[in-house]
């Protein structure tokens, strides 16, 4: 049985997929998907199909051999196999296909966003809006027509969510449980989500609000509206709020909310005096691994943990081992990361320890970087941010141009240690450790900076975090349980050899 | 309230290519219609009556080609879905129009890629049996790890049960003409194998092309080529067409450029990722092509 498609043309890596999923189909012993080139059909004819073939080299051939029935199903009902697509072409149509959907996933140009935002909401959709490039003023128009509608807006450029059970954009599999997350930053969420699901609880939802959220123009509608949601929810028994420091003015208004909601509520505001967030009856986290392990906790019932900015005498001896044979020269720390607030985190927490870097992104007290395609002194790269990605793929689904970056610091001389994050999930590289080993183990292993990294994952991801470890930790790489500690790690490095050297940072 | 006004979507230019960048001089002279010629996710190719092909590329997704713009394209953006077969493209001004988007290619930044080629005197590759060993270790292990099917064997004197690709130096135009043959249009993929296979050995010789020993065996190998290409489909046929004329991918003419000028293993290595990175078997195809013209540059010492 064969089909030709006249004049059909599909690129190699769709082909290659019609051909494997119709190869799978049961009662189908043998299938070929080729252009209907001379060679090809002498190839099918060689093969036992029919030498009459009428086809031309544009054409399509379809050709399959095996058990009757199989063969007659016609291709565009075995699966997706890209020849057929059901054209819904606005959200209305899928609300008619579907009517109970109740979220819309919009990801569109930015100029289009708002109008598609509006148009779910008036269709009585929550939003989850992945696109940016929307303006604070639409942002303001769309959560205010959602706060009249009461629906939830995650977004503009909210890349993670975890709804029900339902990871969307960069999202992990995690289990699902008591603590709701609610997060202005995506991997800010995916740290706290991942880190949870690792110490054996689980996420009751995951919401993201988008960056400009808690903006003074925005006011946190979003936080506020989720922060209700959860504290409504009787599934959600511990709550954790994400952010960078937000507009005082709306600091006061979440953490007034979040002291009446009668749930316990972690607050890490990364960077904020501590003090400003408990005075408030409120929990507060130094970094986003303890916002995790803090909700835990209290979901347990047990005192807090101690935080990842402490030390070990085990680590402490294990550091100063694999900086033993580090050469004088080797001073500084450079971060290559996926995650923005990793990076964000990373600096800050390195700060604190008294190692000031520099940045594409800097915190205060931070230098911006004159060249961000050159590292200088300490320096902690944000590869995710606008200046490396216009134009090209996120490092967290294709890692090339971030791994190019590790390749060029482990040949720099005076680089002591290589700290970068690995971020697994629903939309990331499928195996971004096997990515990174070709080029760590082209690195001379007498003459090589530390490798400390640090895995945003969990074990039902596609990628299997122990397995992106294994695979790092058998290249020599020093695996960090969370952001956190990697950059602890990654300062104590650095302060011993500048105490080598007797400088100061 | 938000208005919902629609205006085109002006589609951001990174780079076009220099044969793209000429065309579009040349058809601002003289203006017509480019017709939607073949449509996927990231690329559409456009048709000009006399035979030309653009094409329109996501630059997150391809790197260049001559003939080629890459563009900053929405995430969401399909062109599959925001063109139609046979739609006609329309460009004024160095403008070219579609329905709902337009591409403006002024001020972008055209790529050239350097093109060394070897004078006719020049040794044949010293370095070629290094570098040779390199690129294979680099196609295994892109083959195995990425489980690569190829309807070739794309290795010398495998016991595959693959075809096993001949083309030889030093075979007269008859036979030269049955080899090319055998291989034009073979194999699975939108670019055949074969035709993959092909391109990457006129690649490895190309700027060896006017030495001694290659010039007659490259000449041969263009014409027999030329004269076969109605054997496979008009895409595949552009870009052998292309490379033909020296016309090849950034990522070849890098690889290419690699070579010629001595880089070191690492970035030889990295030049030999981003070939095979292509389509589905596309580039290790290629890259195996590559590697049989570098073989037969080695048997001319």
């Amino acid at each position: 049985m064969y089909k030709v498609f006249k004049n059909r043309y599909q690129d190699s890596v769709s082909l290659m997929q019609i051909s494997a999923q119709i190869s799978k189909l049961a009662g189908i012993t043998q299938a070929s998907v080729v252009m209907g080139t001379d060679n090809n059909l002498i190839q099918l004819q060689d093969a036992g199909f029919p030498d009459h073939i009428k086809a031309s080299p544009n054409d399509l051939i379809i050709a399959v051999m095996g058990e009757t029935e199989a063969c007659n199903s016609k291709p565009e009902e075995s699966g997706n196999a890209g020849l057929q697509t059901i054209a819904v072409t606005s959200l209305q149509m899928a609300q008619e296909q579907n009517p109970s959907a109740n979220l819309a996933l919009i990801s569109v140009p930015g100029d289009y966003a708002a109008a598609e935002a509006m148009k779910s909401l008036q269709l009585g959709m929550n939003v989850m809006l992945f696109s940016d490039n929307v303006s604070l003023q639409q942002e303001k128009q769309i959560k205010q027509r959602a706060q009249e509608k009461h629906l939830l807006v995650m977004g503009p450029d909210c890349g993670t969510a975890i709804i029900n059970g339902i990871p969307l954009g960069f999202a992990n599999v995690v289990q699902q449980g008591s603590i709701g997350v609610i997060g202005a930053s995506g991997t800010g969420l995916q740290e706290v989500t991942c880190r949870i699901d690792q110490l054996g609880a689980g996420v009751s939802q995951a919401i993201g609000t988008g960056g400009h959220d808690l903006h003074e123009e925005i006011g946190g509608i979003s936080m506020l509206f989720a922060l209700n949601a959860l504290t409504q929810d009787d599934n959600t028994q511990t709550i954790v709020l994400i952010s960078k420091p937000p507009a005082r003015s709306v600091a006061e208004k979440i953490l007034q909310r979040a002291q009446t909601c009668g749930k316990p509520v972690v607050v890490i505001f990364l960077g904020a005096n501590p003090d400003e967030i408990t005075r408030f009856g409120v929990h507060s986290a130094e970094t986003l691994a303890d916002a995790a392990d803090i909700a835990v906790a209290l979901s347990e019932g047990k005192s807090r943990t101690s935080s990842h900015l402490t030390l070990s005498q085990s680590h402490i001896d294990l550091l100063e081992q694999h900086a033993h044979s580090l050469p004088l020269v080797r001073q500084y720390i450079r971060g290559i990361f996926a995650g923005g607030t990793f990076c964000y985190e990373s600096q800050l927490l390195c700060q604190q320890q008294g190692v000031f870097a520099n940045s594409n992104t800097p915190v205060h007290g931070n230098q911006k970087l004159n060249d961000i395609r050159q590292s200088s002194a300490h320096t902690l790269i944000d590869m995710g941010d606008d200046d490396f990605t216009r134009g090209r793929p996120h490092p967290m689904i294709d890692p090339t141009q971030r791994n190019q970056r590790i390749q060029a610091e482990l040949s720099d001389p005076t680089c002591a240690v290589v700290l970068f994050d690995l971020v697994l999930g629903y939309g990331a590289a499928m195996d971004p450790a096997q990515d990174l080993i070709d080029i760590l183990n082209r690195r001379d292993p007498k003459n090589t900076p530390i490798l400390i990294a640090h895995i945003c994952g969990t074990e039902a991801d596609p990628q299997i975090r122990s397995h992106q470890i294994n695979a790092l930790r058998q290249c020599g790489v020093l695996v960090a349980e969370c952001n956190a500690q990697a950059a602890i790690w990654a300062s104590q490095i650095a302060l011993i050899q500048a105490a080598k050297s007797g400088a100061t940072q | 309230m938000l208005t919902h006004t629609f205006t085109a979507n002006a589609l951001k230019t990174v780079s076009i290519g220099y044969l793209a960048a000429e065309f579009i001089k040349s058809a601002n002279a003289q203006p017509y219609p480019l017709q939607v010629h073949s449509r996927f996710q990231h690329a559409v190719n456009l048709k000009r009556s006399d035979g030309y092909l653009l094409t329109l590329l996501s630059a997150s997704h391809y790197a260049n080609l001559a003939d080629a713009i890459r563009l900053n394209l929405p995430a969401s953006w399909d062109w599959r879905e925001k063109t139609i077969g046979g739609e006609e493209i329309w460009m004024k001004n160095e403008v070219l129009h579609g329905a709902g988007w337009s591409i403006s290619s002024k001020g972008a930044r055209c790529w050239q890629p350097d093109r060394a080629t070897a004078h006719a005197h020049e040794s044949l590759v010293s370095d070629a049996q290094h570098y040779y060993v390199i690129l294979l270790h680099a196609l295994t292990l892109f083959c195995t790890t990425h489980r690569i099917r190829s309807e070739l064997s794309l290795f010398p004197r495998a016991d595959s049960g693959q075809k096993q690709p001949e083309i030889s130096l030093n075979a007269n135009a008859a036979i030269l003409d049955q080899q090319i043959a055998q291989l034009i249009g073979f194999g699975r993929g939108l670019t055949p194998d074969g035709d993959d296979y092909l391109l990457g050995y006129i690649a490895a010789l190309w700027r060896w092309r006017y030495t001694q020993k290659v010039a007659e065996h490259f000449t041969l190998l263009c014409h027999g080529l030329t004269n076969q290409l109605s054997r496979t489909n008009d895409i595949s046929a552009h870009y052998l067409k292309r490379a033909v004329q020296g016309h090849f991918s950034e990522p070849i003419c890098e690889l290419i450029q690699a070579l010629a000028t001595k880089k070191n293993d690492v970035e030889v290595n990295s030049a030999a990722l981003a070939v095979m990175q292509f389509g589905a078997s596309s580039g290790a195809d290629c890259l195996a092509g590559f590697l049989h013209g570098l073989r037969a540059l080695k048997a001319t010492q």
